[in-house]
Parts: structure tokens; C-alpha cells; sequence
């Protein structure tokens, strides 16, 4: 589902952008958007709807540095107001300003020990190279998993390992490695029942089938 | 994978072939009949190694075989046979007793239904059984000291293969394993586990008219009389004689030793040969080289040292400096040791040739 991030005329009642707290996205996002200033388009006709506060407050800011007025702090103002259209989708800026991963190389990796502050895992290369396969034992410094991840490594754990390029919409480029743990399914009661049948039928191969 | 010709109708062959990843054994019986035991993935095709030797010298697999065993789960022993069962449409088959266990099939099972890209071998079997059923065969199950293969060899001679293992000691123990490590309902499904020692491996005893072979799989020696090698020497029911020609129970290790073995169930100039394993400190170690060449000083393995080389692009190999990771390749080159010989009543004299990957084993 797309947001709609839409322009505001009244004055901003939120803190200047440098005050808001650091590490919410959505706000950083608002911060983004008022350097990218294009991205917001001019001379929105107001009155539509009120979106949420949180919303409001980003678009507040994002909006200030378009205000006719140039009045972008301090004072309150009764009348709030957007466009009708939408200026940009949240989703849409997200992508744009955040960027996309292209992966070089990557594999499926399975933990076989932990020792020392070294992961010891089995890899397969999930690249395909003239439809081979290539298995690979590697040693990962833990510290390459993200640390929630390698608080509950363990033997069995399976990851993917991505090496590639994070490409920002401005053009920027770096280089990334990127490990995440994937989160292994989970054996449901129907999933049992399709083992019991796949196991029982597995028994009629044998000349002397036992518990069958 | 070799440019010779096939044996002769009255001229046995056993050729080692790894570790691509892995080992197998093509034996030749007579009469262009052959058999296999365990499978592995040849380094440059990256299909079955014993399907492609096999094509190489001319043999057609799919009428030719009249026998598989997979001697146990790991991969290094069963990568591809799925594929090798499907293609060997005359063969017989046959599993570990384990096999047949309930725990076992729904060990299978749960790891297959919730498979990951590394799955420690468990869709090969569940292949290979799908294959099975498909074929509407029955498998023989390997036991100690029971016949699981017989055909009539050249001249009046039978061929014969016995199961020296696994012990009933063997199959408790194995079963215990699976058994603790099959996920209850609503855990997480990890890789299926790949469990450090070798239980429950099916080492053979092959007879092709006078010729004695002893196949030791990856049976490991534990010092209980119930299990492994001790129990194999224990019996009082296992085929006779004494072997000139000795697969090195797993690639040579310390732990597959027993030196009743040697000096027991094998001939003093036996053929000895070994397969290396390419993980952790590796095998055979040096220790392990050096006892292997002493007691048999006509021993080959079938790869040199050097692994595969690690090749990436800049960008890659950069990160990976960076992270001071470190990859290596599991498998090593695929190469083979052939060792023909006449079936006949007269001296017996293996004639060994070592593709270019393999050397002697002094050498390794």
C-alpha cells in the first residue's frame, strides 16, 4: 500500500529538523526530501485531507523549505491544509533515496562450529556457473553477522553471505558484504503428516521393512 | 575421465574413484557385468564420477551395472546417486539396515520436506528411494555378515559380495542418532546434521572368483566389541580368507584403523588404496600416510595434495581480504586408481593404473 506524503501550508508546530531524534527513519526520510527539494512539487493547491500526526510532522518538514513565505519555524498555525495531489510516494522516495543491492556473488551458508570468535560454515555458491555448483568451507569473523544474528548463532544455522554493490539513487556506489540469518521453517503438525506419509511409503522399498 | 579400454571378459577391475567430492568403487565382475559402490561428483563434470568413467572406457551403465550399495548417509558417499540409480536400470540396489528404520525414513523425510541448498546429502536418498519405488525394485538391506550380492562370474567362477557391517551395535547406535536429532513439532528446521563419526557404514567383502577385496567404506574402529572393526574381527561368521586388494576404511584415517585388519583379513603384499578428505586438518594426515605405506608399501591415494584453486572476481576477493575470511574449496580434483586382474586360478597379480590426479600414496 502506497503513503501519501502531501504538502502543507500552514507553519510547522514540530522542531526544526536537527531537533527531531535521531534514528527515525521516517524523519530522515523528511530530511532527505527537503534536500532533494525537486522531488516535492511546487505550487500544490491545498485543502484535501488530514493525515496522521507523525506524518504531518514529516511533511511539516519536509514541505518548510517550499513554503511561499519561507517561514519554516516557530509559530502555530490553525489551518492546516495539503494537496490534493500527492507530491511523491512515500514508497517511491523510499526507494529512490535509499537504493537497491546488486549482488556479485552470493551464497547459502550452514554453520558447522563456532569457535574463537570464528564461524566455520559450509557454502554453496548460488551464483550459477555453467550449471555448477561449487561447495566451499569458509571462516567468517563472527563479527561480519549483524549482532542480534550472532548472539543466537549456532551449528545448523543457515545464512546467506551477498557481496555486491549498494547503489544509491544519487549515484553514490559502495561496496558491501552482507550476512543474514535465514529463519528456518518450522515443522507443522501438517508438515508431520506429510512426512508420516512420504516415511511410511519410503518402508515398501525394502524386502524387510521394519516398524512399518 | 579415461581413455582405456574395458577389462577383459575374464579380467576383474577395481577402480577407486575421488574425491571429487567424495569416493566411489566400480568393480568389474566379468563378462562386462559391473557393480558400485557409493557414489560420488566428478570435479569437472559435475555428474556422477562412476557414470562417467564408466561411459569413458565404452561401458553402458544402464545395462551393464547389476549392482549399487550405498554404504552410508554422507554425502561424500552418496552425492549423486540419486542420478546413478535412476541411469543403472538393471541394477539391484542396496541400503545400510538402518535404512529400512522408521526413525531414519522420517530423518529423511523431515530434512527433505524442509531442504535448504546445502542439505547434507538427504535429497540424494530421497531420490535415490523415490527412484526405487518409481522402478517398483526392493533393496537388499547390508547387514554383517550377510550375502547381498551373487552372479556368475567367467569360467565357472561366482561372484560374491558379504556385508562385514554394520553390527547390530553399529545400528543402535545410529538409530539413537537420528532419533535425537529429528525435530519435535513446532521447532526450526536446521540442515540435517552431519554427525561426526561414521555409524552404521556398510564395510564389504568381495569375492570374484579367487580374488579376495576387502572394502572398508568409512567403518571406524571404537574399541567396542559390538561395533566397528573389532566386531567385524570378532565374528565368527564372516567370509574367510585374505584379501589382496584393501579400500582404506575412511580416507585413511587413524580412527578407521585396526591392526587385526592388517594382519588378518589382509594378504602381506596387499594393494592398498585411498581416497583423501578434503575438510577440517584433512586425511590422511602424515601420521596416517606414513602407517598406511608401511604396512603396505604398494599403496596409491587418488588425488595429490593440491586442492582446486579459489577463483574470484576483484571485487569479491577484496571483501573477502577485507573481512579476513577465509574460503577454500571442498573438493579436490577427481582422479582414479584402476587395478585389473585376470580371473583365473593362477598367482595373483593386480595390474594398478593411476590417472594423472592420483599418485602413490608415499608421494601425497
Amino acid at each position: 500500500m502506497n503513503t501519501i506524503v502531501k504538502s502543507w501550508e500552514h507553519k510547522p508546530t514540530v522542531p526544526a529538523p536537527s531537533a527531531v531524534p535521531s534514528g527515525h527513519t521516517q524523519v530522515h526520510l523528511a530530511n532527505q526530501l527537503k534536500r532533494d527539494s525537486w522531488l516535492v512539487k511546487k505550487n500544490a493547491v491545498p485543502e484535501v485531507e488530514t493525515i496522521g500526526t507523525l506524518l504531518g510532522q514529516i511533511d511539516q518538514n519536509a514541505a518548510g523549505s517550499h513554503d511561499a513565505a519561507g517561514n519554516t519555524s516557530g509559530e502555530t498555525s490553525a489551518k492546516e491544509t495539503v494537496s490534493p495531489e500527492p507530491i511523491v510516494k512515500l514508497d517511491e522516495l523510499t526507494k529512490k533515496n535509499v537504493g537497491s543491492f546488486y549482488a556479485i556473488q552470493e551464497w547459502e551458508g550452514y554453520v558447522t562450529k563456532i569457535s574463537e570468535g570464528t564461524v566455520f560454515a559450509d557454502l554453496v555458491d548460488l551464483v550459477p556457473r555453467n550449471e555448477t555448483r561449487p561447495s566451499f568451507q569458509a571462516e567468517i569473523p563472527i563479527h561480519e553477522f549483524a549482532d542480534d544474528e550472532a548472539e543466537t548463532l549456532a551449528s545448523g544455522s543457515v545464512f546467506r553471505w551477498s557481496i555486491g554493490y549498494y547503489r544509491y539513487f544519487s549515484g553514490r556506489k559502495d561496496r558491501l558484504s552482507r550476512i543474514r540469518c535465514r529463519k528456518l521453517p518450522i515443522l507443522l503438525a501438517a508438515d508431520e503428516a506429510a512426512i508420516e506419509e512420504e516415511a511410511r511409503g519410503f518402508g515398501n522399498l525394502f524386502h524387510e521393512p521394519k516398524n512399518s | 575421465m579415461s581413455d582405456a579400454a574395458k577389462p577383459a571378459n575374464a579380467e576383474a577391475e577395481i577402480t577407486l574413484i575421488g574425491p571429487g567430492f567424495g569416493e566411489s568403487v566400480v568393480i568389474h565382475f566379468g563378462d562386462n557385468c559391473w557393480a558400485i559402490i557409493d557414489c560420488c561428483i566428478d570435479s569437472r563434470t559435475k555428474s556422477p564420477a562412476p557414470l562417467s568413467y564408466l561411459q569413458s572406457i565404452g561401458v553402458d551403465p544402464s545395462e551393464s551395472v547389476k549392482f549399487v550399495l550405498a554404504t552410508h548417509w554422507h554425502n561424500d558417499h552418496i552425492g549423486g546417486i540419486a542420478k546413478l540409480i535412476e541411469t543403472c536400470e538393471s541394477a539391484t540396489f542396496s541400503f545400510p539396515i538402518g535404512f529400512s528404520e522408521e526413525q531414519f525414513r522420517k530423518f529423511v523425510s523431515t530434512y527433505h520436506q524442509k531442504s535448504t541448498a546445502v542439505d547434507n546429502g538427504v535429497s540424494d536418498i530421497c531420490g535415490a528411494f523415490n527412484h526405487i519405488l518409481h522402478k517398483s525394485s526392493k533393496c537388499e538391506l547390508a547387514i554383517a555378515n550377510r550375502p547381498i550380492f551373487a552372479a556368475k562370474s567367467v569360467a565357472g567362477h561366482s561372484t560374491r559380495i558379504t556385508a562385514l557391517s554394520p553390527s547390530s551395535g553399529d545400528c543402535v547406535n545410529f538409530l539413537k542418532m537420528v532419533a535425537s536429532v529429528i525435530p519435535p513439532r513446532g521447532s526450526a528446521v536446521a540442515r540435517a546434521p552431519r554427525p561426526d563419526s561414521n555409524l552404521m557404514s556398510a564395510a564389504t567383502w568381495l569375492e570374484i572368483g579367487p580374488l579376495s577385496i576387502l572394502l572398508g567404506a568409512d567403518l571406524e574402529e571404537t574399541g567396542n566389541p559390538a561395533t566397528g572393526w573389532t566386531a567385524v574381527l570378532g565374528s565368527t561368521t564372516r567370509p574367510q580368507g585374505a584379501a589382496s586388494l584393501f579400500k582404506v576404511p575412511h580416507h585413511g584415517s587413524d580412527n578407521g584403523h585396526h591392526s587385526g585388519v592388517w594382519s588378518r583379513m589382509l594378504t602381506g603384499q596387499v594393494l592398498a588404496l585411498v581416497t583423501p578428505w578434503n575438510r577440517g586438518r584433512g586425511l590422511p594426515t602424515k601420521s596416517d600416510q606414513a602407517r598406511i605405506v608401511q604396512l603396505a608399501p604398494q599403496s596409491f591415494i587418488t588425488s595429490a595434495r593440491s586442492g582446486l584453486a579459489v577463483r574470484h572476481g576483484q571485487t569479491v576477493a577484496r571483501t573477502l581480504r577485507e573481512a579476513n575470511a577465509k574460503l577454500s574449496r571442498t573438493e579436490q580434483p577427481t582422479g582414479f586408481i584402476r587395478a585389473r586382474a585376470p580371473i583365473s586360478s593362477g598367482p595373483i597379480s593386480w595390474t594398478v593404473h593411476c590417472s594423472p590426479e592420483a599418485c602413490p600414496l608415499q608421494n601425497y
